[in-house]
């Protein structure tokens, strides 16, 4: 019961188009993004991808989780910039860093957290498994990650029940209480949830077992079959890459990213000492 | 048929059997029931007829286990799973989908079955339970009931010759139990074999052939249905008679605004179209336990956490002895114990849960050693919280509650799965809580235990009238 009573997002996610796609188009599409975002280095082609990909975030219709993500994300770029300032101080190069060249890396996370955000939401854990089975990854590979993927909802259900049954207990956890008490919160919150979730392991494991998941080959039936529409997903997904890669904008390397690791104004004065 | 001789079984790393010399026959077509207090074995017994033991849950398994006359040993689990089909207490187990049609289809996809098969096999099955205009649904939007009757209607599509059921009803009202004891009859008309482990019995009085009874992990007695009444104390099983609630309807006269808890003119619902409540006024009087019932679905545990401040009030005002509170001072005062006793309990041990739960400014805190007493938890204060049996967290979870001393206790289905005599252990509780001066609520389908220990029922499909 507990598992599903607060996942209620997920029947309106399903409803909207990005649930109705097969989810080997968008597991497809999310690996070629993942796969463009190692080497695409134009802050454009990145800002186009993830703009691109916070539309179909946005279709899911969870803007309180958009913004906690996104607050998240900031807030460790911010942290990424007070740690590069007091490096700095110790390692000059550190300083020199420009404010594209340390967003760029953020950039990189924005569209992947958005696709695979949106994935995630948009998934039918039953339907996934079998067309998973097809796409025919090793069962290794695609049990684990499905159950993982099944279990991440009931995981941030429970967390939120958990949370409510301590302010019941009159407990309330802050920050305050994690600074003065560290090791009393840890209690609170991780005992419940490690029983919890091998309690939730087990449920699963016995369900799986019981319905032969993972045994003999599953049959592709209609709802299941690789129609138009996410062949069309996966074409669009890929014409945006090829726009991302072709936008005009120049190249940013983070400094560290960079051969020898040596930054590009002493290179510029050393060549000009050459001349 | 199923055949169990002497068959022991011990968990792994147990020092003790589960199992002990269960011998049990179950003829084709044959309905039958196992029952006996909580802990004695019931699950372990279904695990090993729907073959989890030894296949999933492995350990020592002695003696003769026959389907069919043929050796347990000798089937795979692929097989068990072609003859015997489950369904647990809470459905949502077994969902590895979150829609209807998917949950329904995934089992017979992974069976290798055409699209024009699976079509064929599903549509009788959803005609009979009624789920034809459900199949499109998520199933987070349905009703416990409906809930079981996907789950089941998922196991009838597998066509299983043997049915085994582990406290099916224990979240349903009752509306939704007699319509699974109409489709039990039906099937058990059309030949399929019944097993059930179940603590409520009143419901199957016209199911089954007869009843086995459990205790200590062996089966003790096997026995007419109507006999089980001869040890009911015994066992400490349930009521065998079909419950009318006694109570009185709760009416507005019964309520004081300047005691207990006070709801006045609530509106609140999940989204802005739909409303839970509109307008909505009642309450629970002080000295009093009032059962809060209504069908699945109808706002009871919303209301619940209304009145705890876990959700956010759009209109009218929620009182306590008289005075509206902020939401943390309404959680300080007042308890609410929910249904996953899992997320309640922190402690290393039950002796540190109870003092944990004491608040340290109360006066004249109730001592640990006489809470043990109370709740029959004496001899486990040294245990793990997490470590004790559903009963034992159910009782702890709801003495720590008490240790507040609160003005108004709500315990939500605090006896879903429980035995005869855990049920009238926190009946009685309950009772003596509410006459020193607390409101009390119950949220519950369960008619014995309404007819147990509470003054008035609250039937939230209606407001309380005016007397």
């Amino acid at each position: 019961m507990l598992a599903l009573s607060g996942t209620k997002f997920k029947s309106a996610a399903l409803s909207h188009w990005m649930g109705k796609l097969d989810i080997r188009a968008k597991v497809l599409t999310l690996f070629a993004l993942s796969l463009s975002l190692i080497f695409l280095k134009n802050p454009i082609g990145l800002a186009f991808l993830g703009g691109l990909s916070t539309l179909c975030l946005l279709s899911v219709k969870r803007y309180r989780l958009m913004l906690i993500v996104y607050l998240v994300l900031a807030l460790t770029w911010v942290f990424s910039l007070g740690c590069l300032w007091l490096m700095g101080f110790y390692i000059p190069r550190m300083a020199e860093q420009t404010l594209a060249q340390t967003l760029v890396p953020f950039l990189r996370m924005w569209p992947l957290l958005n696709m695979a955000l949106t994935v995630s939401l948009t998934m039918e854990t039953g339907r996934a498994l079998v067309s998973l089975k097809q796409m025919r990854l090793p069962r290794i590979i695609y049990l684990p990650v499905m159950v993982a993927l099944r279990f991440i909802p009931g995981f941030f259900n429970d967390l939120k029940q958990l949370r409510e049954c301590l302010l019941l207990r009159g407990i309330r956890v802050d920050f305050k209480l994690l600074v003065c008490q560290p090791m009393r919160t840890m209690r609170l919150l991780v005992v419940p949830m490690v029983i919890r979730a091998l309690r939730l392991a087990d449920e699963l494991a016995v369900a799986a077992e019981l319905k032969q998941v993972g045994y003999g080959t599953p049959t592709a039936t209609g709802a299941n079959r690789f129609r138009w529409c996410d062949s069309g997903f996966v074409m669009a997904g890929l014409l945006a890459l090829v726009i991302a890669w072709n936008l005009p904008g120049e190249d940013v390397e983070t400094r560290m990213g960079r051969s020898g690791g040596k930054p590009a104004t002493t290179q510029v004065e050393a060549t000009g000492h050459t001349q | 048929m199923i055949l169990l001789e002497n068959v022991r079984y011990r968990y792994p790393f147990q020092k003790e059997d589960a199992l002990k010399d269960i011998d049990l026959q179950v003829i084709p077509g044959e309905a039958v029931l196992i029952t006996g207090p909580s802990g004695c074995g019931k699950s372990t017994l279904g695990r090993l007829i729907n073959g989890l033991i030894p296949s999933y849950f492995e350990g020592t398994l002695l003696g003769k286990v026959e389907l069919d006359g043929r050796s347990g040993s000798e089937y795979t689990t692929r097989d068990l799973s072609h003859k015997v089909g489950s369904l647990f207490q809470d459905p949502e187990q077994q969902f590895l989908s979150t829609n209807v049609d998917d949950e329904l289809r995934t089992a017979l996809e992974w069976r290798g079955l055409s699209a024009e098969e699976i079509d064929a096999r599903l549509e009788p099955v959803v005609r009979r339970l009624g789920l034809e205009h459900k199949r499109s649904s998520s199933l987070f939007s349905l009703s416990e009931g409906e809930k079981q009757k996907v789950a089941l209607a998922s196991i009838l599509a597998l066509k299983p010759q043997i049915l085994m059921l582990d406290e099916p009803t224990a979240n349903l009202d009752e509306r939704s139990t007699l319509e699974l004891l109409h489709i039990l009859r039906e099937l058990k008309e059309e030949g399929m074999t019944i097993v059930i482990f179940d603590h409520r019995l009143y419901w199957l009085r016209t199911l089954v052939d007869h009843a086995y009874l459990m205790r200590d992990g062996t089966i003790s007695r096997e026995l007419p249905f109507d006999a089980l009444s001869q040890y009911r104390e015994e066992y400490g099983l349930r009521s065998l008679e079909t419950p009318e609630v006694e109570p009185p309807q709760l009416t507005i006269g019964h309520l004081k605004r300047e005691s207990g808890c006070f709801l006045d003119a609530l509106s609140f619902g999940y989204t802005q179209k739909e409303a839970v409540f509109r307008n909505f006024s009642g309450g629970v009087p002080a000295g009093k336990v009032v059962a809060i019932c209504g069908r699945n679905g109808s706002g009871k545990t919303t209301l619940a956490r209304l009145a705890m401040g876990l959700e956010k009030l759009q209109e009218g005002a929620i009182l306590f002895e008289g005075k509206a509170q902020s939401v943390r001072k309404r959680q300080q005062r007042n308890s609410l114990v929910l249904q996953n006793t899992e997320l309640q309990l922190y402690m290393r041990t039950v002796e540190e849960e109870l003092q944990c739960s004491t608040p340290s400014d109360l006066e004249n805190p109730a001592p640990v050693s006489t809470v043990l007493d109370r709740f029959q938890l004496h001899g486990l204060e040294k245990r793990h919280p997490q470590s004790l049996s559903g009963g034992q967290r159910q009782r702890l979870v709801t003495a720590c509650a008490l240790q507040k001393q609160p003005e108004v206790l709500i315990l939500d289905e605090p006896t879903s799965g429980l035995d005869g005599k855990n049920m009238r252990l926190l009946a009685s509780q309950a009772r003596a809580f509410a006459e020193k001066g607390a409101a009390v609520a119950l949220i519950t389908h369960d008619y014995e235990l309404i007819n147990t220990c509470c003054d008035y029922v609250w039937n939230l499909e209606t407001e309380p009238p005016m007397p």
